[in-house]
């Protein structure tokens, strides 16, 4: 027995979703899907349990993180109900869920306090800077070691507790009894997916997909190995010709890949980017912004002119901590864990399934 | 005794030549008594063979004509008409009806369907031998047209009929104007109000002098026919008598009224039917409100008291999924933060409705699917309804949810007095219990009552601009009837032999149509048939003592002679599969066609192979194949050889 | 009876039910009627169909004395094969224009016979029969047309003299010439009827490329006592179908279609119910069940709509028949063995929740009602207001259903929104009544 709650639609639309009301329920955009199978049938499902507001089942649920968002189903959709960038509001409205400082629901609705967030942090930096006496060599120290403890950090105070939780949502309280064993198979997905993307590739209109995944999977290694480069292999203090040029072309990787995708929102041509949210615009600008600034201030070293514009290390590093303490744990980063997650704990589900 | 007999055996393009062996039916009827031509056609009907037959007259002088076909409730008229055209009179003729009473009711028996064809073949042929000649009877017709019910249908027919010249009675029980529609609110789909839309048609009613209007009028009496009904209405204390050429029945509909109980109606406040909360919503400025308690939500149920799988209103009322839409929409607009939650079977907005139903669900309105089997319940705690359904748009999950309102969606019923119009116009009554025309598309607003025609609601369920076409078409056909002031009317009625009718008043007592009275002739008094009401059912034809009163085409001789024809023994030998009659065909040499038919033919010299074979012993698609083959059939190069062995192919063979 | 072949009382555009019933209607009134009509015979989409629902009858009987009560009718004028080229409105008359195009057998000589089309060797696609088989260059429309006469195909003819030859009363001309002529009426009344969906504008189901995937007309001529292949045959390869799949709401109620095929004008999204389908699809299956004993039927559908009179009851009995339905919208079909020629139909089965694949030997595009308005273009002093769905306007839609935005002129039928034949004939009398109010009182 559930009961309907009639508010959750509204509160859903504040997460992006539009028009999903339309749906009539012809299953159209289930049966397009090349994700979606005979037991794991969605997006209708999940529109439906939105429209009933049904939020237990739609927190349990890990089909929104099945969807790789090919935009099919919203291009079919015979009512125009977007399917597509509802499941993408879930998403939204999931990470909301598992956050347990509740900031990511609070950036989601609210656009000011993404900006707040961003003014504090640039306000911060410049009286900490100000504090160093704007002193070059120890602000970039400060800036290295923030990186080291902001990853952290932010992993194990926010990312952990949340993902915590939605194993709490999904796997424990649905009463799932899985064995260690089962987790142990289940793990390799999670680094599969978390490196791969693989599923994406199932999506139909094979040449498209390969190039929409190809740039996506560029753009995780190239951000993930950047990180590495920076935080462990010390890339702005590195004499290593190697790192150096690696370093380059990892930024370069992430801000000529973004900058497609800031143009593709722009344009709105795909179904998956007629609806961009603001946590959609921040995430790839801040990336962008990230890579282009980190590539100029390297550059700016080896051409030995950072000296006398330090002002561009000082916008770097302020993309950088908005960037790691409020997208990565708040906004749209988490994407990346979750979904990795997910297809872990659908694998579990599976396999426990399939025992019995 | 007719000698010239021309008989025609219609395939109906396979509705009957499927079971009935036509062809030799046709070879058989050549041969009886009479008979100078007998024929086999594709279709009777058809302009070409209607032009066919009407040559065999005039070349062969023929005297009468058998067409056994369909039902003569289908073509008695169009093969009249034949004989007319043709200079034969349109009583010669006799319609045998071998498709409804043979092929159709006797299709796993073909053999003895055609047995059957055979006897009332001939039944037909020994009957239309003692044909009369008959001239139809002009009456004068009163250019006056009564309409019974002034709802819109009957009020828009009235504008309609009165600017065409005739003069109108609008016939009214209750004491105002409008019927439902009056009280409706706003209408779907223009959002116009429906007093608004009423008054607007009273004013066009009061600017035609030639409508009187008479409400709190209750229909009492109606007798004689077309041209010249006699209506006895009651005004009050007052009785009139009014002389009319046509009546228009737009009676209209009752809402169901759903029983105390049903999804808890009668049994809390907060369970109204759709057509009360229509006036509610009209009503209620600013806010929804519900005997003094705000209304926030809304549940609507559907299709109550209809689509009922056993119960006695089988029948969808097609208006009501718009209408509870449509109010839901003019709620939406009307007062703030309002939730809708429609329980429905299925979503029924034919047409350019389906926008309404689309704007709702923009709206935000929560659409539950139920199933007749499963239908939802309504719980009262405190008077306050909660409902609990079984969604089968959710996996049939049982979901509850919380109403300040449910609204019951109702159909529509047959009036509660319309047994009592129809008994009174003697109109029929359909299995939905609502009035019956004749035919749904080829006579949609005629009821066998000849000038007593059906428009609106009464003859089922119709949104409002459906009404209005239904009665206007009423209006038309009434227009056309009396428009010359004249009317050709049946001959086939009683007659009465004055010399050995003795007046024993027998006849009049059966007749249903007062028909019948007593008149003086040579001394004494005999029966007399009134040619205008008389309907020709020959009810009164048995009850005679002295057998003086018979109805004319169904004499003595005409009957006995039926039997004798049905009754004789038929010879009919197992069915030959005829050739197909393309015989025309002839041209066997494929030169000038295109090349593949050529291939087609040298693959089936000596072989008969199916669709696929030919196909991959040509290397070519097989839907090519197909397409040419077909057509190769069709102009007779081909021919099917029957099923393969799997019986999922045909075979075919080049046709020598 | 002689009439002024140039003044009329009422032009009705379109020789479809609607048109006919109209012209009836007004002619048994005793006005005289102008019926033009743009193909060789009249009979519209009706005369295509086999049998027609909720009564079984079959359509012919029921079109084809109709036809010839309006091909006789004393008060009805007939032009076929005509096009309307202008109208135009001066005090109150409307003025027009229009042209005869050429059939190249002349109609008062011509008898029908067919012996040129027996002789003639020219394979054309047969309109007729939705193209399903050919038919010769020089051919009667079909063979209940009315007036049966013949007409030659000049896109293809190759005027090999085949026919000339044959034909005994010389009808045969080929330098006919297309005649423009001039009228005066009084009123006009549109019937001009609808177009169908082209399944070829929802390449999802892949119609022109499977050919076992066909469109209704096309199944309602393949089982009409005039079908092309006198049995129940798939067109793919000639085999008795024994899985048929319906598929609904093909091209209505779909607002997805301009997404698919990116075009704008004659494959418009339509977001509106065709009201026709869903019974017609009932009315083949339950025809089908007849002719195919053995075949399974199912009808994949998003709402039933049976709502007219008998129809709900209708719906039942196809149920009680053991006709499948399926309540999910078929999202794409797929040929995956070109030999088979079967087909792959994905959906989700909404009642369950779950997605699933059948497989079926013969799939039917229940294909929807769109607007046929060219006649809008011909008013050349006045402007014909179409809705929103480019279907002619009927600006007091509750109390004078045929009323149009220009005074005189009416609309029956289809042409102002999807009907089924009951609906379009009800309206056409409607038409007929409002228009000889309107003659009445000019």
């Amino acid at each position: 027995m559930s009961h309907i709650n009639p508010n959750f639609a509204k509160e859903l639309e504040r997460y992006g979703a539009k028009d999903f009301n339309l749906c009539f329920n012809c299953g159209n955009c289930t049966a397009i899907c090349s994700l979606s199978t005979k037991d794991n049938s969605f997006p209708r499902e999940m529109i439906r349990f939105s429209a009933l507001g049904l939020e237990d089942d739609i927190k349990s649920s890990l089909k929104p993180w099945m969807c790789y968002y090919c935009g099919e189903c919203s291009t079919d959709c015979p009512r125009q109900a977007h399917p597509g960038e509802l499941m993408m509001s879930l998403r939204r409205w999931l990470t909301a869920k598992y956050d347990w400082t509740g900031l990511s629901g609070l950036l989601y609705k609210h656009l000011s306090a993404y900006i707040i967030g961003f003014l504090l942090v640039i306000v911060g930096l410049i009286v900490f800077a100000a504090k160093l006496d704007w002193n070059q060599e120890k602000i970039m120290h400060f800036g290295h070691l923030f990186e080291m403890f902001a990853i952290a950090g932010v992993f194990a105070i926010i990312l952990l507790p949340n993902i915590f939780r939605m194993w709490l949502y999904t796997i424990v309280r649905p009463k799932v009894k899985a064995t260690v064993k089962v987790y142990y198979k289940a793990f390799s997905e999670l680094l599969v997916h978390m490196f791969t993307q693989k599923r994406f590739l199932e999506c139909e209109k094979l040449q498209e997909t390969q190039i929409k995944w190809f740039e996506h999977f560029i753009l995780v290694i190239g951000y993930l190995s950047l990180l590495f480069t920076t935080v462990f292999l010390d890339w702005f203090g590195s004499e290593n010709m190697f790192i150096i040029a690696l370093g380059y072309v990892e930024s370069a990787i992430i801000f000529v890949v973004t900058f497609l995708f800031i143009l593709k929102r722009a344009k709105k041509t795909e179904a998956l980017h007629k609806f961009s949210q603001p946590s959609d615009w921040f995430f790839v600008i801040w990336l962008f912004l990230m890579g282009i600034t980190a590539f100029l201030v390297r550059l700016f070293i080896d051409i030995g002119i950072l000296q006398n514009n330090f002002w561009l290390y000082l916008v770097h590093i302020s993309v950088l901590v908005q960037w790691a303490i409020i997208i990565v744990p708040f906004g749209k980063w988490t994407h990346f864990l979750y979904r990795s997650f997910a297809m872990c704990f659908a694998r579990i589900l599976e396999l426990n399934d399939m025992k019995k | 005794m007719k000698q010239r007999i021309g008989v025609y055996i219609c395939h109906c393009g396979g509705n009957i030549s499927d079971y009935v062996d036509v062809e030799q039916l046709g070879k058989l009827m050549a041969k009886e008594n009479g008979v100078l031509i007998s024929k086999n056609v594709m279709f009777a009907c058809s302009d070409s063979t209607q032009k066919e037959i009407e040559q065999d007259i005039e070349e062969n002088k023929l005297d009468s004509i058998v067409v056994a076909s369909c039902s003569p409730k289908l073509h008695t008229h169009t093969f009249r008409n034949v004989a007319i055209r043709a200079g034969l009179n349109p009583y010669n003729y006799t319609q045998v009806n071998i498709r409804e009473q043979c092929s159709w009711a006797h299709s796993d028996k073909p053999m003895d369907a055609t047995i059957k064809a055979y006897g009332l073949i001939r039944a037909g042929i020994n009957r239309v031998s003692y044909s009369e000649v008959l001239e139809s009877l002009e009456i004068s017709a009163q250019k006056v047209v009564a309409i019974i019910g002034a709802g819109v249908a009957g009020m828009r027919a009235a504008v309609d009929l009165a600017r065409m010249d005739n003069q109108v009675y609008l016939i009214e029980k209750g004491n105002t104007v409008g019927g439902h529609v009056a009280q409706a609110g706003r209408l779907f789909p223009t959002n116009e109000n429906g007093k608004e839309v009423v008054d607007r048609l009273y004013q066009r009613i009061r600017q035609q002098s030639n409508i009187t209007l008479f409400t709190n009028a209750t229909l009492e009496k109606v007798s004689g026919s077309i041209g010249n009904f006699w209506i006895e209405v009651k005004l009050g204390s007052e009785e009139l008598k009014l002389n009319v050429g046509s009546v228009l029945v737009t009676t209209g509909f009752d809402f169901y009224d759903p029983k105390e109980g049903e999804f808890g109606y009668r049994l809390s406040d907060r369970v109204i039917t759709l057509p009360d909360f229509n006036k509610m919503v009209e009503n209620s400025k600013g806010k929804l409100i519900h005997n003094g308690k705000s209304v926030k939500s809304v549940a609507y149920i559907y299709c109550v008291g209809n689509r009922q799988s056993k119960g006695e209103n089988r029948y969808c009322s097609r208006q009501c999924c718009t209408a509870a839409i449509h109010s839901s929409l003019h709620v939406h607009e009307k007062f703030e933060d309002m939730t809708a939650y429609h329980l429905f079977r299925d979503i029924r907005t034919y047409g350019k409705q389906e926008l309404l139903y689309q704007q709702s669900s923009k709206n935000g309105d929560i659409y539950i699917r139920f199933e007749e089997k499963e239908p939802p319940v309504v719980e009262l705690k405190n008077g306050n309804p909660t409902i609990k359904v079984k969604d089968y748009l959710t996996t049939k999950r049982e979901l509850t949810l919380d109403t300040d309102l449910v609204v019951l969606v109702t159909g529509m019923v047959p009036r509660t007095d319309s047994n009592s119009v129809s008994s009174k116009l003697k109109i029929p009554i359909g299995i939905d219990r609502f009035f019956n025309e004749i035919h749904p598309k080829l006579k949609p607003v005629e009821t066998v009552i000849k000038g007593v025609y059906i428009g609106g609601a009464c003859q089922g369920p119709k949104n409002i601009n459906e009404s209005v076409q239904s009665a206007l078409s009423g209006a038309a056909k009434i227009n056309a009837t009396l428009k010359s002031g004249n009317i050709n009317l049946e001959p086939i009625i009683a007659r009465v032999n004055a010399d050995s009718c003795l007046w024993c008043g027998k006849c009049a007592e059966v007749c249903e149509y007062d028909a019948i009275s007593s008149i003086a002739n040579g001394g004494k008094l005999i029966a007399e048939v009134n040619k205008a009401t008389c309907k020709g059912c020959g009810i009164c034809a048995p009850t005679c003592p002295s057998n003086a009163i018979e109805l004319a085409q169904f004499t003595d001789n005409e009957i006995e002679s039926m039997i004798d024809g049905l009754m004789s023994k038929a010879e009919i030998s197992p069915r030959v599969e005829s050739q197909q009659n393309n015989q025309k065909a002839g041209v066997q040499s494929l030169a000038g066609y295109p090349k593949i038919w050529r291939t087609i033919a040298n693959a089936l010299e000596g072989n008969t192979l199916t669709i696929p074979q030919i196909a991959e012993k040509i290397d070519q698609e097989a839907s090519l194949v197909t397409w040419h083959l077909m057509t190769m059939n069709r102009y007779g190069f081909v021919e099917s050889a029957g099923l393969n062995d799997n019986e999922d192919y045909f075979m075919y063979k080049l046709k020598k | 009876m002689s009439i002024d072949k140039t003044k009329y009382d009422a032009l009705v555009v379109g020789g479809g039910i609607a048109g006919q019933e109209a012209a009836l209607s007004l002619a048994d009134m005793d006005y005289k009627v102008l019926l033009v009509e743009k193909d060789l015979s009249i009979g519209g989409k009706m005369i295509h169909l086999s049998k027609v629902f909720p009564t079984l009858d079959c359509a012919a009987c029921i079109t084809t004395p109709k036809m010839s009560e309006t091909a006789r009718h004393p008060n009805i004028n007939l032009l076929l094969n005509t096009n309307i080229l202008e109208i135009e409105k001066d005090n109150g008359i409307f003025s027009i224009a229009l042209t005869i195009r050429p059939k190249y057998v002349k109609e008062d000589l011509c008898t029908g016979c067919q012996l040129c089309e027996w002789v003639c060797p020219v394979i054309v696609d047969d309109g007729f029969n939705n193209n399903m088989v050919g038919r010769k260059a020089i051919s009667i429309a079909f063979n209940l047309a009315n007036p049966k006469v013949a007409a030659i195909d000049m896109n293809h003819c190759i005027k090999c003299k085949k026919c000339e030859i044959a034909c005994v009363p010389k009808a045969i001309d080929y330098s006919m010439q297309p005649q423009n002529i001039s009228i005066e009426t009084k009123t006009v009344i549109i019937s001009t009827g609808f177009n169908l969906f082209k399944p070829e504008n929802k390449p999802q189901y892949g119609y022109g490329k499977y050919p076992n995937v066909i469109d209704a007309m096309q199944m309602d001529r393949l089982i009409a006592p005039t079908r092309p292949y006198n049995s129940v045959v798939r067109p793919g390869d000639g085999k008795i179908p024994d899985k048929i799949a319906y598929v609904l709401c093909t091209g209505s109620r779909d607002t997805s279609i301009e997404n698919a095929i990116g075009c704008s004008v004659d494959c418009a999204n339509n977001p509106i119910c065709s009201q026709i389908c869903c019974m017609y699809s009932i009315k083949q299956a339950q025809l089908l069940m007849g002719a195919l004993p053995l075949a399974d039927i199912t009808i994949y559908y998003m709402d039933i709509r049976a709502f007219g009179k008998g129809y709900e009851e209708f719906y039942q009995q196809a149920k009680g028949m053991g006709v499948s339905f399926i309540k999910g919208k078929i999202a794409k079909i797929t040929q995956k063995d070109h030999n088979s020629g079967d087909l792959i139909l994905r959906y989700e089965d909404v009642t369950t929740g779950t997605l699933k694949e059948a497989k079926h030997d013969l799939v039917v595009l229940s294909v929807g009602v769109l607007p046929n308005n060219e006649i809008a273009k011909v008013f050349t002093n006045q402007k014909l207001e179409l809705d929103d769905q480019r279907f002619i306007k009927q600006v007091d839609e509750l109390l004078s259903p045929s009323l149009t935005s220009i005074e005189g002129v009416f609309v029956a039928g289809t042409a102002a929104g999807p009907k089924d034949i009951p609906d379009s004939i009800l309206s056409a009398g409607s038409a007929a009544s409002e228009a000889a109010s309107y003659i009445n009182n000019i």
